[in-house]
């Protein structure tokens, strides 16, 4: 009966360890603008690495009074879910990322928020350690509860993000711990706590955002009020009104009258769409491009959260499909926008291009971009829409006289605008067009650039309406259709000779190769295997572009790539203190050494590296990352957990580690190959059939992957016993090091690149596994 | 008898600060300013004689918090609360120098805050209208010009995103706040062939600095350099 208690409790404390992994997740993807998955699951093997190392040192003590420090370790879990947890999200809301590579001073926030959302991690590792540790006998049980616990934590996280802010789900993940801290030892104390997390369930609503989140910015604005306010996994949507919250992007400077005030939409506080009753300013815009040049039968908008539906719906005798991914949004547009031309499709742009069979005179894109450039933070994040494998299905979908349309905001130097277009010459050259010129239209106010894509060849006609529309609101001509640049009398004086140099070398066949070579940054047409649109830093041309900023730092650019850098150090530096220096109390024992580092090293970062790669790939196919963080650690901890305890049965010898080994390998490389085809054929599968085809794959998978370490582990114990900690300590080390390090590979490389590498590692882990065995 | 005795405090206060005024702007503080007319203002190709003159004269540190004096003559923007802050020296004479100013001008500025770009335009033109849309921080600046003696800026607390209209049409607009997009009401108030400079784009993170030009019907931009400032309008 006791054992049983302890079973449950096992159950209930990973449970709310990988739910918090989620919930943390969603906090600082609506907190700092991205999800930090990475950091997260670096952050949460920091904990268990760490406690790793304490047990390691302190086994005897600890277990002397197992018990009592069992539930001391929840009621820390818990304590720190309520307080330390909040507290972090309030001061990483100060840090001001930017002053990161300016001033040291703005380096403690973000220390500070990295140490107390470390805390649970380390208090319910270390529980969970302790619990291990001294019921070895029963461990087959014990690790049944804890696996059990970790699946269901990831749906459970999921779950709770539905009906509750991350706030109130971290008093839940308390709860847990404090349910779990009673069921071990009913005290007074754990009472207290559970019924003190309950309430804050209730009591808690939100902390406040980041002043640097655009939704701050709103709410100070006169008599700004949050109209709406749901909470979502997608992203918690706001709508927010003010007289004083307008809409005036990309508007002639001509235009004198009254720019319209509407509600906002903030999706976890960043701007997302607005919501235009009166679209006729839009007219005034270099958003109206497409339709000066045609008038269109039908259109597709994507992602649509954005004006666009307003202003196609100010259009006469178009049939509209405005696609959304995020449910809580089309929900609102259909309320908004109640019109029979209109039809709103809640679902994934990628997904809906794959199945659809219905062709378009016009396509939208959402908006890209804010002016002047963003400063990188967007660098992180994937985009499965902008990428050549998208654009391609955007061409299969537009009719024989179709456009395809987009405005992007302008910054300099441009570098976001010129991705856009080699997407377009990319898609134009495999679609077979041979003069590309003639396919383009563009404009651009002070502000904003719009470009108009033909399926067939622009004529004389096109030019004129070009131009009579240009000169009316004062726009400049970028790209007429067969001219070329117009490079009189210009409106808006940028930075001419970048953009001006960039359309005219991509849309020429010779010119394209030779320009992106030489550009300062990195504005290739992104694909599936590396689809980071708003990545633009080259590492091989950091001291031009160094030179080009003259003073102004890099971070000003291209923040996003530097802030992967320097999570990666922070927590290699966390992982050296925390895991490896301690263990240098039980010395460094003679005997493999270089064998056991390779080894154990090598089996954290190839694992690490797949798990990372897994997460971002199948973002697509289940359509959120946080869908793809939660799928992805359930199922692998599922397959490794039965890996691990199948390798119980197996021999521990070099013969079989290295036979898994290979297996693994294998395995890696046949998903190179045939994730591209799972992604092009499974797209337009049903979600509960995706859902499942996936989580069969990462079980099979993790099964494999779960054997390699407890096998060697055992191969150690017999020949060098005394280095068995510090197995587990590089193992740990080295996988929180990976995290970081394989979403910066991806960013500068592919996926096949990190892909490869875990290949490389894993026969890295094969040559020194001999040696062990030696 | 209550109003005199509720004017009383505050006009010693008033006129304590006007002694203070002149007693603090003290030799360390006159070589701070010169250091930073040179170091960080004319090392970055500022090179406008008035411009530079006038960062000399005006004793920026007593338009910064007591507090964060010690701050008022370094290279980056400084609190004065409010979520506002004193723009970075260099930007503020960039700004004044890409106006172009004449001495007969009539100057709106937008997002007074603590009165320092003002105070800067006011040595170099005829009169400076500043707005501020934070009561406080207009009523500061308000008092912080009076005692050092500027009789050529008036202060109005309203939404700068409407100009200052019964005194249009301006030959320079200067805005000090970020905003989403150029207001029209702005462009309205520009007199022909005048020049604004604004701030636009994303609110505390980077906006770009955008000199707008109106001559007869048309307007032209030019976009000038990246750039961080607090956002044009708080309630």
């Amino acid at each position: 009966m006791r054992l049983s208690t302890i079973d449950i409790a096992l159950f209930v404390c990973s449970l709310a360890l990988i739910a918090l992994q989620i919930i943390l997740m969603q906090a600082l993807a609506q907190g700092q603008g991205h999800h930090f998955a990475y950091a997260v699951i670096s952050l949460a093997l920091l904990g268990f690495g760490s406690s790793g190392a304490v047990l390691a040192l302190a086994r005897n003590t600890l277990l002397l009074r197992a018990e009592e420090i069992s539930q001391f370790c929840l009621v820390c879990a818990a304590v720190s879910c309520l307080l330390a947890l909040p507290l972090a999200l309030q001061v990483a809301a100060v840090t001001d990322f930017p002053l990161l590579f300016i001033d040291l001073r703005s380096w403690v926030p973000l220390l500070a928020s990295t140490g107390l959302v470390f805390l649970p991690f380390f208090s319910g590792a270390l529980f969970l350690g302790l619990i291990f540790m001294r019921d070895a006998e029963s461990i087959g049980r014990r690790y049944a509860a804890n696996l059990l616990g970790s699946a269901v934590g990831s749906g459970a996280g999921l779950l709770i993000l539905f009906f509750f802010s991350p706030v109130q789900g971290f008093a839940l993940c308390a709860a847990a711990f404090a349910l779990a801290a009673w069921l071990l030892r009913h005290t007074w104390l754990s009472v207290l706590l559970l019924s003190g997390a309950l309430a804050s369930v209730v009591l808690i609503t939100e902390i406040n955002p980041s002043p640097y989140k655009a939704i701050s910015y709103a709410l100070r604005l006169p008599q700004a009020q949050i109209i709406s306010d749901t909470p979502h996994p997608m992203g918690r949507i706001q709508i927010v009104q003010s007289p004083a919250l307008r809409y005036g992007h990309g508007l002639s400077l001509l235009f004198r009258g009254t720019v319209p005030v509407a509600p906002h939409i903030y999706r976890n506080g960043d701007a997302y769409g607005v919501l235009l009753t009166d679209a006729a300013v839009l007219n005034e815009s270099v958003q109206a491009l497409p339709f000066v040049m045609a008038r269109p039968s039908n259109a597709l908008v994507l992602h649509a959260g954005g004006a666009a539906v307003a202003h196609l719906l100010s259009q006469d005798k178009i049939q509209i499909d405005a696609v959304e991914p995020h449910p809580v949004i089309s929900q609102r547009l259909r309320e908004q926008y109640r019109d029979e031309r209109l039809t709103v499709v809640t679902r994934e742009g990628r997904a809906f291009l794959s199945a659809s069979t219905q062709h378009y005179d016009l396509i939208l894109l959402p908006l890209q971009g804010s002016f002047g450039g963003g400063i990188g933070l967007q660098a992180l994040q994937e985009d499965y829409l902008l990428t050549r494998e998208s654009f391609r299905l955007l061409w299969d979908v537009l009719s024989e006289q179709g456009l395809l349309a987009f405005s992007v905001y302008l910054d300099q130097p441009p570098r976001q605008s010129l991705k856009l277009l080699a997407l377009v010459a990319d898609t134009l050259r495999k679609a077979g067009v041979t003069d590309l010129s003639v396919h383009i239209a563009a404009i651009r106010s002070w502000d904003m650039l719009s470009i108009v894509v033909s399926k067939q060849a622009m004529n004389e006609a096109a030019q004129r309406k070009l131009e009579a529309f240009s000169q009316a609101k004062g726009f400049d001509r970028l790209w007429s259709p067969g001219e070329g640049p117009v490079t009189t009398d210009r409106f808006h004086i940028m930075e001419e000779d970048r953009l001006i140099a960039g359309f005219t070398a991509l849309l020429t066949e010779d010119g394209a190769s030779a320009f992106y070579d030489d550009y300062l940054f990195d504005v290739r047409a992104p694909h599936d295997d590396r689809p980071y649109f708003y990545q633009y830093l080259r590492i091989s041309h950091l001291k031009e572009i160094k030179q080009y900023l003259a003073g102004s730092t890099l971070a000003f650019v291209e923040m996003g790539s530097a802030l992967v850098a320097v999570t990666g150090l922070m927590l290699t530096g966390a992982a050296i203190v925390l895991i490896l220096l301690p263990l240098l109390c039980l010395g460094w024992v003679p005997g493999g050494r270089l064998a056991v580092l390779c080894y154990f090293a090598a089996i954290g970062v190839g694992f690490m590296f797949l798990e990372i790669i897994w997460i971002q790939r199948l973002a697509l196919f289940w359509g959120h990352p946080l869908y793809s963080a939660a799928g992805v650690i359930a199922a692998m901890l599922c397959g490794m957990g039965a890996g691990s305890a199948f390798s119980a049965r197996l021999k521990a010898s070099y013969k079989t580690v290295g036979l898994i080994l290979v297996g693994i390998m294998l395995v890696i490389v046949l998903f190179m190959f045939l994730m591209p085809l799972l992604f092009s054929v499974g797209l337009v599968w049903p979600d509960s059939m995706k859902w499942m085809i996936g989580l069969i794959v990462l079980v099979l998978s993790g099964f494999l992957l779960g054997m390699p370490f407890p096998l060697a582990l055992r191969m150690l114990n017999r020949v060098y016993p005394q280095q068995v900690p510090w197995a587990w300590g590089i193992n740990g080390c080295f996988s929180v090091i990976a995290a970081p390090l394989a979403v910066f590979l991806v960013m500068q490389q592919s996926f096949h690149a990190v892909g490869w590498a875990a290949v490389a590692v894993y026969a890295l882990a094969l040559i020194a596994v001999s040696r062990i065995k030696r | 008898m209550t109003i005199g005795r509720q004017l009383f405090f505050p006009l010693l206060i008033c006129l304590l600060g006007a002694c203070a005024v002149q007693a603090k702007d003290t030799d360390q503080m006159r070589v701070l300013r010169e250091k930073m007319v040179t170091e960080q203002i004319v090392a970055r190709g500022v090179y406008d004689q008035n411009v530079l003159s006038a960062m000399r004269a005006i004793p920026r540190h007593l338009f910064v918090p007591e507090r964060e004096e010690r701050l008022a003559y370094e290279d980056h923007a400084v609190p004065i609360g409010y979520g506002q802050t004193i723009s970075q020296p260099y930007i503020v004479a960039y700004m004044t120098q890409m106006a172009q100013v004449k001495p007969d001008f009539r100057v709106l500025e937008i997002g007074a805050g603590n009165g320092y770009q003002a105070a800067v335009l006011a040595q170099m033109v005829k009169h400076v209208y500043t707005v501020e849309i934070i009561p406080e921080l207009a009523q500061q600046a308000q008092a912080r010009l009076q005692d050092i003696g500027y009789d050529n800026i008036s202060i109005k607390n309203a939404d700068g995103y409407h100009g200052w209209s019964e005194h249009a049409p301006f030959d320079v607009i200067v805005v000090t706040a970020a905003a989403s997009h150029i207001p029209p009401p702005l462009i309205d108030q520009l007199k022909d062939g005048g020049r604004m400079i604004i701030p636009v784009g994303t609110p505390y993170l980077v906006q770009m600095l955008v000199l707008v030009i109106k001559n007869g019907d048309q307007i032209r931009t030019q976009n000038l350099q990246p750039v961080r400032f607090v956002p044009l309008t708080r309630g």
